[in-house]
């Protein structure tokens, strides 16, 4: 792992052309958190405003050359002033700023299947507006929404059951699956409220992992996997999820949206033509990210557990 | 994905119009659907470092993804013109706010929406564990190699570390980058 921050030119007068090209580089957030643990600033953070005066509009035109000495000081000593300004450069940057080449960019991987996956979403939305017969505009529609149906339906059953066992005065019952669908966050058991919060987290990774125990060599086969797969994310989202904390649960209810979402749009793009092939390898790709984000985050989570606990020994 | 549009430049907000006409017959689509790759191709590589100094690095990709989504989702309704770049970047700071993944919530500025998910700010693990990797290594430098790196990272040049802590400039060079090498490789070896 390579420090930035200790790149800084000797020369002082090359400081601006170095940080222009962090400033609208990849790893910004990097040389900040490095700036910060070295150099950051005591006191009330300032304002960018109020560090660079009248200088802003002059520096999104001109770049950091216009800054003086002890105002480039100020931004180092106060590192998070960086990303405040990589918006403004990127929001109002003028010319001078788009072409300035980046000390780092993103990895063109990552570029790549963002426009795979955009071009994916154009095709599926396409076919979404082709004029058709009624009766048939109708099955389509059917089949479009049947991934969001499915949701709904299980929602609504969900809340049917917990809104029946609250009545009885009862604790809410989980749904019952048959065997076919029972995998993943379809399981009976899959949300248990024993765990702690970072093995719950990693217990929700390893049950997503069931996606690859069975790989559909169709597209009827995929289609019916994927809805499995979008069903188990509704109930994901409709779980209390009791060992974790607000904080945790709302990340995770926020994130399985976007995730019910993707699976959404892999369906769309199964019914509006798309290989199967193709629509299986972007979907076990939506899976490996939110597998990994569930285990970063469940690190995240029993890091701060050990922390809490070691807290009153230091 | 660009492929229908003439090679001529066109700039954002051109392109943005090509986008908001979508609806009005085939040919209006696939040059808004051109468009909106080379809107793509022109803002992803930034939007994408953007996101990354500001969410968890296992989401940089999904907002990315959802930003654009929500871009071409919200033409023409959400988009009347204007500046289609600041239009852009409201939508993926807003997302990034949403998903309640930002970093340092407290970084989005004084005028800022209060964010709902604002708890403790929350630095990624990578982020996290390189900051304290670089502190405990920063403890075992000695105290004129601490002072000197602390120093030079607030941008102080040689000749005022110098005259400050009493030093010949030299000395306050090869201190920089004997430190410079020694943090490298400590952090090297704590973070494996």
């Amino acid at each position: 792992m390579k420090l930035l921050a200790l790149d800084i030119p000797d020369n002082p007068a090359e400081l601006p052309s170095w940080l222009e090209r962090e400033l609208v580089g990849f790893r910004l957030g990097e040389l900040v958190a490095e700036l910060s643990a070295v150099s950051g600033g005591t006191g009330q953070r300032p304002s960018l405003r109020e560090v660079l005066g009248g200088r802003l509009q002059a520096t999104l035109d001109r770049g950091l050359g216009e800054l003086p000495a002890e105002t480039l000081k100020h931004l180092l000593l106060w590192p998070h002033l960086l990303l405040d300004l990589q918006e403004r450069v990127f929001n109002e940057g003028g010319s001078y700023w788009e072409r300035l080449g980046p000390a780092s960019g993103p990895p063109a991987e990552a570029v790549e299947r963002g426009r795979n996956r955009l071009e994916t979403f154009l095709g599926a939305e396409k076919w979404l507006r082709e004029p058709l017969p009624r009766v048939l505009a109708l099955r389509r529609a059917a089949r479009y929404f049947g991934p969001a149906l499915v949701g709904l339906a299980t929602a609504a059953a969900v809340l049917f059951m917990v809104s029946l066992s609250q009545h009885h005065g009862e604790r809410p019952p989980t749904h019952v699956p048959s065997l076919d669908t029972a995998w993943g966050w379809n399981k009976p058991d899959a949300f248990s409220a024993n765990a702690a919060a970072g093995p719950y987290l990693k217990t929700l990774a390893d049950e997503a992992k069931e996606w690859f125990n069975k790989r559909p060599e169709d597209s009827i086969a995929l289609a019916r996997r994927l809805t499995e797969f979008r069903q188990g994310c509704a109930m994901l989202i409709l779980s209390d999820h009791q060992p974790l904390s607000p904080a945790d649960r709302q990340w995770l209810v926020n994130r399985c949206r976007l995730w019910a979402r993707n699976v959404d749009r892999h369906l769309n793009a199964l019914e509006a033509g798309v290989d199967w092939r193709q629509v299986r390898t972007d979907a076990d790709e939506t899976v490996e990210k939110l597998i990994e984000a569930l285990r970063q985050r469940a690190l995240a989570v029993e890091g701060k557990a050990v922390r809490a606990e070691l807290a009153p020994l230091a | 994905m660009e492929g229908t549009l003439a090679e001529v430049s066109h700039d954002d907000e051109q392109l943005a119009n090509l986008i908001a006409r979508r609806d009005r017959s085939d040919q209006a689509w696939e040059k808004a659907r051109a468009a909106c790759g080379r809107l793509y191709s022109r803002h992803a590589p930034r939007l994408l470092a953007f996101l990354a100094g500001r969410v968890n690095p296992s989401d940089v990709e999904d907002i990315h993804q959802a930003i654009w989504q929500r871009v071409w989702e919200r033409w023409p309704r959400g988009f009347e013109g204007g500046h289609f770049r600041g239009w852009l970047y409201q939508i993926a700071r807003h997302l990034a706010i949403d998903q309640g993944r930002k970093k340092r919530p407290q970084l989005l500025g004084e005028s800022e929406p209060c964010d709902p998910h604002k708890g403790e700010p929350e630095e990624t693990l990578h982020e996290e564990e390189r900051m304290a990797a670089l502190r405990r290594c920063l403890e075992q430098l000695g105290p004129d190699e601490a002072a000197v790196v602390r120093a030079r990272l607030a941008g102080e040049s040689y000749e005022e570390i110098a005259a400050r802590l009493g030093l010949e400039v030299e000395r306050a060079y090869r201190l920089f980058h004997q430190a410079k090498e020694r943090l490298q490789a400590c952090v090297q070896r704590v973070l494996g």
